[in-house]
């Protein structure tokens, strides 16, 4: 291992996490909320990357793009969880771990349609690079550290300091009492999915500027998505960022240590803190209800 | 009598378990009710459906209030809660996560009141513990977080599921008084299987056993006398 | 008596309809499709009568095609020998580990064999590579012997030497789903509180699912190694997972022919070029939604329900 690339190794690696905490978190919440197991956050990732890629290129504004792209998803989340999710919440995990897997392929499918198979490379928004611990270090990333940062401090805060946030708090516990409380459970659930489904497809918008955007990358992430949520503890935000940290910096690391690492590291950390603490890191027993 | 609650011909099964048959009762205005049983007999499935997380097989249970009468069956658990009628669960489970403070900010939302101070006159150990999270609540603690809570936004009827059960015996007396304060200004519908407590407290006995209701007793004299173990 | 005949005749139906076949369709698609079918029956055996999704199942397929590669480069060149190595191999890597998955909740168990499948296709391709030759893969064509003098490798052979493994997975499996044991399975899929006070022990009974159903991939994987003489690790491609968990739905979850009229559908379907099929994610995803929703069995119990209606306008006419 080459010493003088420890020091970018890591920071190309926080900021990978980052990417990783915003694709995971949605799918986190989910289940912490309404103890679903929503695969079609790949899908909300997947589109985040293509409607930003596409309404940057008609526009030439990158920021357009996200608005839009947050839109656009939060109204498709609205559909699919009225149309869909409303009626199979008290379904098995197996159950929605299918249908979620079918809404994947299908939005895979319809991706492949509209925008066609070949890989786009997307520009990032922000060019340039400054000089960090010997290596250029792309202003590109530096902003998504910061906006992921932003996004963490906005979604605690929202958890911890609204009245809605504490509500899905209290029903990621129990929501039963919540809504003896005389508080909708359902509008809970509601508003938790629309919120995951947008945060996934910004993490889809962030990433395209850093990979190939291929109608498949929805369903590459998948692994890593779920891995890096049960990682940190289905329903837990700290625990999500944490995880993601750590697979984003093993995986980094891990490739100038020794070049397969990348892919399998994460698999193998993933199935030894399963041995050890079956909840995840920061995961506390959620029950099936 | 001014009926809050009618239960008529209420039926429950669990799959193919059958655990409650025909049960009816009137629930009087502002009495205290208790119902009594062995474990088992039904009483918290009976709770259960009246605060919507169960629906029967058969039956119906009218609410009455402010002129008004409906069958709250067909309505979910948020809006039977927000009509006054408020269940407090059997597991003396707060949320943990959330202090003291954000469990009753939480009670008091969807009817935005806010009279904590008639809570705390209540429980003043709450306000003592405001900033606690949940987790770090004793059981009596966490006992009386859960009835506070229930208290915000004036409830016309609390189902109290075993609210003794578990706890110490100065914290069960501390309870009652608190009960005793209350009980005439709203309906106390309570499952309790402490016999002091059932003396002290109730207006009217209703015991179930195998999920029928097998004896009323409506005298406070009878219940005085009455020894209830051959319903626990 | 009279029913199980009719089913297990099904099945001979079934063997001879595809013996047929060759006469319409290329040994290779025909091929092809018993070797998935087999495998895709391993996956359906373990959602229908399991209860268990797995997103990891072609580390299984992969197991029973190195193990018999292995043999037949190294070892021997027995094909039959070969494969019944392969289905030893299978057995054993599922007893060992099923026995410390299997506890584990149904999103975790799903995830865990994806993990597990990704380490095994790194194992295949990197640590092991001085073994199995890495990306590359295993050349054994000409190391298989003939067998009882004839040569299995040839397209039309072969064709003959997996119809009869399918003919004998199909009667086995029919066998096991008719049997006490997969009432109780079926029962431990909905109701395993229920079964546990009954005292029946779930762990034994999913383990023994886990087993079978890795049996059969190990089988399929097997079947593939000796007709092609070429393994390789993209065989257990962690990708392919999704695609024969939609296969299973689509064909019917827990039906005895589901896996077989999926495969069929599914490798006829991306032989075809028409552009409608290209885009088989758009249809396949939506089918797997709406089948799963309306709690439906796929192409088998479309097909039952149809002939049921049938039966009963037959019966109206009468």
């Amino acid at each position: 291992m080459e010493i003088n690339l420890l020091g970018p190794a890591l920071l190309f690696g926080f900021s990978d996490g980052c990417i990783f905490f915003l694709v995971s978190i949605g799918l986190s919440l989910c289940f912490g909320v309404m103890r679903i197991i929503s695969l079609d956050q790949c899908a909300y990732y997947l589109l985040g990357a293509y409607i930003t890629y596409s309404v940057t290129l008609a526009t030439g504004s990158f920021w357009l793009g996200i608005l839009v792209t947050m839109g656009l998803v939060a109204l498709l989340g609205l559909g699919v969880e009225r149309v869909i999710y409303k009626n199979i919440y008290s379904k098995s995990i197996t159950y929605t771990m299918i249908v979620s897997f079918g809404l994947l392929l299908f939005i895979t499918g319809v991706t492949k349609f509209i925008w066609g198979l070949s890989p786009i490379p997307v520009k990032a928004p922000i060019n340039g690079s400054v000089t960090l611990l010997g290596v250029g270090f792309p202003n590109y990333r530096i902003f998504i550290i910061i906006i992921t940062f932003v996004i963490y401090l906005l979604i605690s805060y929202f958890l911890n300091k609204t009245i809605v946030g504490k509500a899905i708090r209290a029903g990621t516990e129990d929501m039963e009492k919540v809504e003896s409380l005389g508080i909708d459970g359902y509008k809970l659930f509601k508003i938790t999915f629309v919120m995951a489904c947008v945060l996934s497809s910004l993490g889809g918008a962030f990433h395209g500027p850093l990979i190939m955007v291929q109608p498949y990358m929805g369903m590459s992430i998948m692994l890593y998505m779920f891995i890096t949520a049960v990682l940190g503890g289905l329903g837990s935000l700290k625990g999500t960022m944490i995880a993601a940290i750590i697979i984003g910096e093993t995986m980094s690391i891990g490739s100038i240590v020794w070049a397969p690492s990348t892919i399998i590291v994460p698999f193998l950390i993933f199935i030894i803190v399963l041995m050890i603490k079956p909840t995840g890191l920061f995961g506390t027993k959620l029950l099936k209800r | 009598m001014d009926k809050i609650l009618e239960i008529k011909n209420v039926n429950a099964a669990y799959d193919e378990a059958k655990v409650l048959f025909d049960v009816s009762m009137d629930i009087e205005r502002n009495k205290t009710s208790v119902i009594v049983g062995k474990n088992g007999a039904g009483k918290t499935t009976l709770f259960r459906i009246i605060a919507g997380f169960m629906k029967p097989t058969r039956g119906s249970v009218v609410f009455s209030n402010n002129e008004k009468s409906q069958n709250i069956l067909e309505l979910s658990p948020h809006k039977i809660s927000n009509l006054g009628v408020r269940y407090v669960a059997q597991d003396k489970a707060v949320f943990s996560d959330l202090t003291v403070k954000e469990n009753l900010e939480l009670a008091a939302y969807p009817t935005k009141d806010n009279n904590w101070d008639l809570i705390f006159s209540y429980f003043p150990k709450l306000k003592i513990l405001i900033n606690k999270k949940g987790a770090y609540l004793s059981g009596g603690e966490r006992q009386m977080l859960m009835i506070g809570r229930s208290l915000l936004s004036k409830p016309s009827i609390l189902l109290l599921d075993e609210p003794m059960e578990g706890l110490a015996p100065g914290i069960v007396e501390a309870l009652i008084e608190v009960i005793s304060k209350i009980k005439n200004k709203i309906t106390l519908f309570i499952v309790e299987q402490n016999i002091p407590v059932i003396c002290k407290l109730a207006d009217k006995i209703f015991a179930i056993k195998e999920g029928k209701i097998v004896n009323e007793l409506n005298d406070k004299d009878d219940i005085k006398k009455a020894t209830f173990e051959k319903y626990l | 008596m009279h029913k199980i005949f009719k089913e297990y005749s099904q099945i001979i139906i079934a063997i001879i309809i595809i013996f047929l076949a060759k006469y319409f369709v290329s040994l290779s698609f025909l091929n092809e499709v018993i070797i998935l079918a087999i495998f895709v029956m391993s996956c359906n055996f373990l959602l229908g009568y399991g209860g268990l999704l797995s997103f990891g199942q072609p580390l299984y397929l992969g197991v029973g095609a190195y193990a018999t590669a292995c043999y037949l480069f190294y070892f021997g060149q027995n094909p039959f020998i070969g494969i019944i190595i392969g289905l030893i191999a299978g057995v054993i890597f599922a007893l060992g580990v099923g026995a410390v998955i299997i506890k584990l909740r149904s999103d975790y168990f799903a995830l865990v064999n994806a993990a597990l499948n990704m380490i095994g296709f790194f194992l295949a391709y990197d640590l092991f590579a001085k073994f199995t030759n890495g990306l590359d893969g295993m050349w054994f064509l000409t190391k298989i012997n003939p067998l009882f003098g004839i040569d299995v490798t040839i397209e039309k052979n072969f064709f003959i030497f997996a119809l009869l493994f399918l003919l004998i997975v199909l009667l086995l499996t029919k066998h096991i789903m008719n049997s006490m044991f997969g009432t109780i399975c079926l029962a431990a899929k909905t109701d395993e509180k229920k079964l546990k006070f009954l005292g029946y022990n779930i762990f034994k009974t999913k383990l023994l699912v886990f087993v079978y159903s890795s049996l059969l991939a190990s089988l399929a994987g097997s079947l593939y190694a000796v007709h092609f003489g070429f393994v390789c690790p993209s065989m257990m491609e962690q990708e392919k997972a999704g695609e024969i968990v939609a296969t299973v739905i689509l064909g019917g979850v827990g039906t005895l022919f589901g896996p077989l009229i999926g495969s069929i559908i599914i490798i006829g379907a991306k032989d075809l070029t028409s552009n409608i099929i290209q885009h088989w994610e758009i249809i396949v995803g939506a089918l797997m939604v709406i089948i799963v929703i309306t709690a439906d069995k796929g192409i088998v119990g479309l097909a039952n329900r149809v002939i049921s209606k049938y039966k009963i306008n037959l019966k109206n006419i009468e």
